[in-house]
């Protein structure tokens, strides 16, 4: 820096120092430097009698000197408010931005906010809320959930105008509790057959159906399965009763025209949708199925459900039927038939026994109480052939919150024996098996991600889509059978997605201790 | 060793010159210093502890400046800014320190100090002197050299000296830890191996000296480059230090006494991160940056009042600004800059006076008091981003009043008592006080990764800080019994027996809040823990006896022995917990031979087991040991040549004040490195050095 500068610098500083004595230093992205905390002193440079701004970028960086007692450093209290060591950005006139009254958005509904930058550039806009609404390039703003939605405006300066700070606004969603519900295209409904109505709610609560006309038509309440009676018209009312958010929904009608029989007298079709899945009586599994579309002219009389090989049967008139099948039940399928005065018709596809299961896995965390990596997921067993698919849910991740956030993991692309008596199922957040540097998802891995190096692929920190993954252990014949405290030690995670990251090294946890010193510690599974 | 004239014992160059040999640690000059122990760091950044306290509990002057570490680890160490090279005398005031030497300090004080300037005697005449030393050690591939030079007329002195160090990893006698190597790639290290412990030094001091009749004015500029120096009992390494010291004194006698004055100035960056034996977590590691500067000033004046009579005044000030912070690295650490501590100060002010009185030739008195403000603060925080968890610890610290003023107080009643020329009695009274360091108030995450960091004695802990410390206030009763022949050439045995209660001992409790590990983190017996600073009470004592003896001459040379044992003993009088780091029982014995030039020196160095641990930190036993060191010196007029073999047989030994042993592997975690290895001495070394002067 010349004398001249200095001077005229020094001189300025004799100025204005004073009054921020001893007060600690802040930040500022902006000016030349960044002295009082409590509150930023931003010097212009004009105002040091320099006539030029880019002088002061010619400052050494190791110059220094005292004044008032205080280390008067220029370019390190530059550094120290702009984030680390390099040269300060001391080029650009000060901006500020400023938003327009926030306008009323309504809950899933859309709005528009409108910022402006006093430089005339034009700002970016940005949801800091992003799960509660979206904004596009113009300020246009989605609801996506209640809550309070946050629109950021930044602008990034030019050669003459320095940065912006960012400046918010605020907009709660009006949340509307009135709720309508729409009925889908009518289905097609022969003379005592089956069909299926849908109708859905606004508020995407589930649907009560009920039949208006019982002398022509049924209706299960849940699924909406009609089952004709007679020839005539059927008509079917679907209900929403709201809850603590939402009115309830004024009820809404579809009317069928039950087709008459016209063809000749026969036993019944195949029912469908057959699925099988383990009961809560020990050793008992229920099907469920909807009634054969075509009735063959006939009321269908019951049902009877075998096992494939055949060993277990029961009868029943409607759906679900509860047949025997002792634990574990691997190796069987079952199927059902329909049978009307004429006879029994054909027997339905087999179906597994599928049954679904919740899953807690949780890894004691040491490094980041009282957070744990606990994942949340459901998975479904196939007691038919002993194996799990569909393994999905989120994995906490301890270093960050509160509220933690959560990593979906939806791919399922690993099933293995664990060598005890259970299966390591894996899923992944992305549809790929590559988690770390090496490639696989290893547990004992450095944790360094996958594609670290490769030239095009961003860090996760950085934008870059980290994989991560889950490693649960299902024990055989039961799932809800308590691990073993060997089975315990083969549960694992590993998490590159950008709030696991410690720098490039993915958080992961094992019994071998993971990056951040996460071990398994729990795991249960429990029938849904 | 000689007694000072304020009671401080003294090892001068000629008994410094054996260690040199030895070390590039300058610390390490004091090992023989009795009731002094060293806490094992870097390779030549040991902290000494007096009687039990450590580090800043003591003050270190070097050539009267009071360096102060920039460093959450305390990596860059007073002592490790003055090559042993560079040392020509040692000044331990381990008792009743005078409060005229002493201040900010409850353990005592250490005066590190480069030689007087020698002028020439004669208006013409040009005085010429030059040194060169050349090392190498064995273990560790240790080499370096320094020179020092000075041209001095009889006004004018210009010196210069340079030293440079460097060591590979040094290797303890048998395996202590599996060999691996600490991140995929990179070397592989041995069982052996101790990792983290190299280092790579390098010390300049430029000087000039004016004389005019009885005035001396000095001003010297040392810089400093340490391009990488390892810490086997830290999770981080220094990846550079760089410091430049400015130093101007003056010293004038006159007929009321002497004046002295001294203004100083130091500028250190300091950076840290992982080292080549650690995994190293990505490109960027965990890069960690200190900027600070020390402004000192002080004057002293001596004034003869009478015959009998000495009055020490004067009035001590010093600015401490540090700032540390931790540059984002990515993930989680990121995408803002980490604040450890931001905008910290540390300012002090001291006034003192000592009255010291010769009453007759058997009884001398010595009365001091001091005044001592300390001024601290710092500024707020922030952490890697404001989504995890260390988002709430910063809003926490940031809305605590973080100004603090001590005022402090020590005072000091020293009475000597010479009754013959055989035999020195002395006994005291002190009270001494200690403010806080900023890294023991003002590191505020709770996070453990940060925490972790957050370490400054070597257990692998992490440490958070406590703004609302008390200052230490020591209480020493301290006696001393010196026997002698009258000459003091045949035999000595000194013995100083000593009680110190600290008042508000700046101790640790397990921490219980926050991101600390909850419960697991209040009841861990066998890992690395969480903990906070806390005051509590405690006493310390034990005794020092030195010891030597002429045995006898005959036509195989002159033979003489001397002994050095030392007890102290550390309690926690609060919690009923031992005090971290205390020195087992030890007791050192050498024979010496010397014929003509030739000196011959066999040392047994033993050590008891350490079982006395501090619990809140799940501190390490260690074992008793015993090692064997050889050293033979041979000087000629102009050269002196030393080989020494120290832990002549090889035995395997743990430290028992080195630490922790992390130096290799993960090191962010509390968990990725295995608890309950202690850092271990070295192994078999033949050291040699030689020395040429001109």
């Amino acid at each position: 820096m010349n004398k001249h500068i200095q001077s005229q610098l020094r001189k300025f500083l004799k100025i204005q120092i004073p009054s921020y004595r001893r007060r600690p230093v802040s930040s500022s992205k902006n000016g030349v430097l960044c002295v009082a905390r409590a509150k930023p002193l931003l010097i212009n440079p004009l105002d040091t009698g320099l006539r030029r701004c880019d002088e002061l970028l010619e400052m050494p960086l190791k110059r220094s000197f005292i004044y008032g007692g205080m280390l008067i450093t220029a370019t390190t209290l530059v550094m120290l408010g702009c984030g680390g060591r390099g040269s300060p950005t001391i080029k650009a006139i000060p901006q500020t931005i400023h938003f327009a009254a926030p306008p009323a958005m309504p809950l899933h509904g859309s709005t528009t906010v409108v910022a402006t930058a006093s430089s005339g550039l034009p700002v970016i806009y940005s949801s800091a809320t992003t799960k509660i609404c979206s904004v596009n390039s113009t300020g246009g703003v989605t609801s996506i959930a209640l809550g309070t939605c946050i629109i950021a405006a930044d602008q990034a300066g030019n050669d003459t105008f320095a940065p912006a700070p960012q400046a918010t606004q605020s907009i709660a969603a009006a949340f509307d509790p009135n709720q309508t519900i729409t009925f889908g295209v009518a289905p097609a409904l022969t003379e005592f057959g089956t069909a299926t109505v849908s109708a859905s709610a606004s508020s995407n609560l589930p649907i009560h159906y009920s039949s208006t006309t019982p002398a022509v038509c049924s209706v299960n309440a849940r699924t909406g399965r009609v089952t004709d009676l007679t020839a005539g018209s059927c008509i079917i009312a679907a209900d929403q009763a709201g809850n603590a958010n939402y009115n309830a929904a004024p009820q809404a009608t579809q009317t069928i025209t039950v087709a008459t029989w016209a063809g000749t007298v026969t036993a019944p079709g195949a029912p469908s949708h057959v699925s099988a899945t383990l009961g809560n009586v020990a050793g008992t599994v229920v099907v469920s199925f909807d009634g054969p579309s075509s009735s063959g002219g006939r009321p269908v009389t019951g049902y009877t459900v075998n096992s494939v090989p055949s060993a277990y049967t029961a009868t029943g008139t409607t759906s679900p039927i509860t047949v025997p099948c002792p634990i574990p039940c691997n190796g069987y399928t079952f199927t059902v038939a329909a049978s009307n005065t004429i006879g029994t018709g054909t027997a339905s596809p087999a179906a597994d026994v599928l049954t679904n299961y919740d899953v807690v896995t949780t890894f004691f965390e040491p490094d980041t109480q009282p957070n744990d990596t606990i994942f949340r997921g459901t998975f479904t067993f196939n007691s038919t052939t002993q194996s799990v698919s569909n393994l999905q849910g989120g994995l906490s991740e301890s270093m960050t919150g509160p509220p933690m956030t959560i990593v979906p993991l939806t791919y399922q692309l690993s099933s293995v024996n664990d060598g005890l008596g259970g299966l390591l199922i894996s899923a992944f957040s992305l549809n790929t098996t590559h988690v770390f540097q090496e490639g696989g998802f290893a547990a004992n891995s450095t944790g360094i991600y996958f594609g670290r190096g490769v030239p095009g692929v961003l860090a996760p920190d950085a934008g870059g889509q980290g994989n991560s993954f889950i490693t649960i252990n299902v024990p055989l014949p039961t799932p809800d059978k308590p691990l073993s405290p060997a089975q315990i030690q083969t549960l694992a995670y590993g998490d590159c997605a950008a709030g696991g990251m410690m720098g490039e090294v993915c958080m992961t946890g094992y019994a071998g201790i993971g990056t951040m010193g996460g071990y398994p510690v729990a795991q249960t599974i429990t029938q849904k | 060793m000689q007694d000072s004239s304020q009671g401080a014992p003294n090892t001068d160059s000629a008994g410094l010159t054996t260690q040199r040999a030895t070390t590039s640690d300058s610390a390490r000059l004091l090992q023989d210093v009795p009731g002094v122990s060293l806490y094992g760091a870097g390779g030549v950044s040991s902290l000494p502890a007096i009687h039990g306290l450590a580090d800043d509990r003591l003050r270190i002057q070097v050539d009267g400046m009071d360096l102060v570490a920039a460093c959450p680890n305390h990596m860059n160490s007073a002592l490790s800014y003055i090559d042993p090279s560079n040392v020509a005398s040692v000044n331990v005031f381990a008792g009743i320190t005078p409060v005229s030497v002493g201040g900010d300090s409850i353990g005592g004080t250490i005066q590190v100090k480069s030689a007087a300037p020698e002028f020439a005697d004669a208006e013409d005449e040009l005085l010429k002197k030059a040194q060169a030393n050349v090392f190498y050690r064995s273990n560790g591939k240790g080499y370096g050299s320094n020179l020092s030079a000075a041209l001095a007329t009889q006004k004018w002195r210009l010196t210069y000296s340079g030293a440079n160090a460097r060591s590979d990893n040094y290797f303890s006698a048998q395996d202590f830890k599996l060999a691996g190597s600490g991140t995929p790639g990179s070397p592989w290290l041995s069982g052996k191996e101790v990792a983290s412990t190299a280092y790579q030094s390098l010390n300049q001091d430029f000087g000039v000296a004016f004389k005019h009749d009885d005035h001396v004015l000095q001003l010297n500029i040392g810089l400093q480059h340490l391009a990488f120096e390892g810490f086997p009992n830290q999770r981080m390494d220094m990846t550079g230090n760089d410091s430049t010291q400015i130093n101007l004194r003056y010293t004038g006698q006159y007929a009321w006494g002497e004046l002295e004055a001294r203004i100083y100035d130091q500028s250190t960056d300091h950076a840290m991160n992982m080292g080549p034996d650690r995994f190293t977590y990505g490109a960027l590691g965990m890069p960690m940056l200190t900027q600070a500067k020390t402004i000192g000033a002080m004057t002293q004046g001596n004034l003869i009042l009478s015959e009998q009579d000495i009055l020490r005044i004067g009035a001590e000030y010093q600015q401490y600004t540090l700032n540390d912070w931790w540059p984002q690295a990515g993930g989680t650490m990121g995408p803002n800059t980490f604040w450890n501590v931001d905008f910290g100060t540390r300012d002090r002010f001291d006034l003192f006076g000592e009255w010291e009185r010769f009453w007759n030739p058997a009884w001398m008195s010595q009365l001091g008091i001091r005044s001592d403000t300390v001024q601290a603060n710092a500024g707020a925080v922030q952490g890697y981003n404001a989504a995890a968890q260390w988002a709430a610890d910063a809003a926490s610290f940031n809305a605590l009043e973080r100004s603090r003023t001590d005022r402090n107080w020590d005072a000091t009643a020293l009475a000597r008592y010479i009754p013959d020329d055989t035999s020195t009695f002395e006994a005291g009274y002190a009270r001494k006080s200690h403010s806080p360091n900023l890294y023991q108030r003002y590191p505020w995450s709770t996070n453990t990764m940060a925490s972790l960091m957050n370490n400054f004695v070597g257990d692998g802990n992490g440490y958070i800080g406590n703004v609302y410390l008390r200052p230490e206030v020591a209480h020493t009763l301290s006696a001393t019994g010196d026997w002698h022949d009258a000459e003091k050439e045949q035999w000595t045995v000194k013995t100083t027996a000593y009680y110190t209660h600290v008042q508000d001992y700046i101790d640790a409790r397990r921490c219980d809040f926050g991101g600390c590990g909850g419960s697991a983190n209040l009841h861990t017996r066998n890992g690395f823990v969480n903990l906070q600073y806390a005051n509590h009470h405690a006493r310390l004592y034990g005794l020092d006896l030195s010891a030597q003896t002429q045995l006898g001459s005959n036509a195989y040379g002159d033979f003489s022995a001397t002994g050095l044992l030392n007890y102290v003993r550390g309690e926690n009088k609060t919690t009923g917990d031992d005090l971290y780091n205390i020195m087992p029982p030890n007791l050192k014995l050498a024979l010496i031979r010397q014929q003509d030039a030739w000196t011959n020196t066999a040392e047994i160095q033993l050590v008891d087991a350490k079982t006395k641990i501090s619990q809140v930190r799940n501190e390490m036993q260690t074992a008793g040991y015993g090692l064997l060191n050889l050293r033979s010196r041979y000087a000629w007029e102009w050269a002196r040549l030393d080989v020494n073999i120290e832990n002549a047989l090889n035995h395997h030994y743990e430290l028992p004040l080195g630490g922790a042993y992390l130096g290799q592997g993960a090191s962010m975690s509390s968990k990725s490195i295995p608890w309950g290895v202690v850092v271990p001495g070295m192994g078999r070394s033949i050291n040699t050095a030689l020395n040429v002067s001109f």
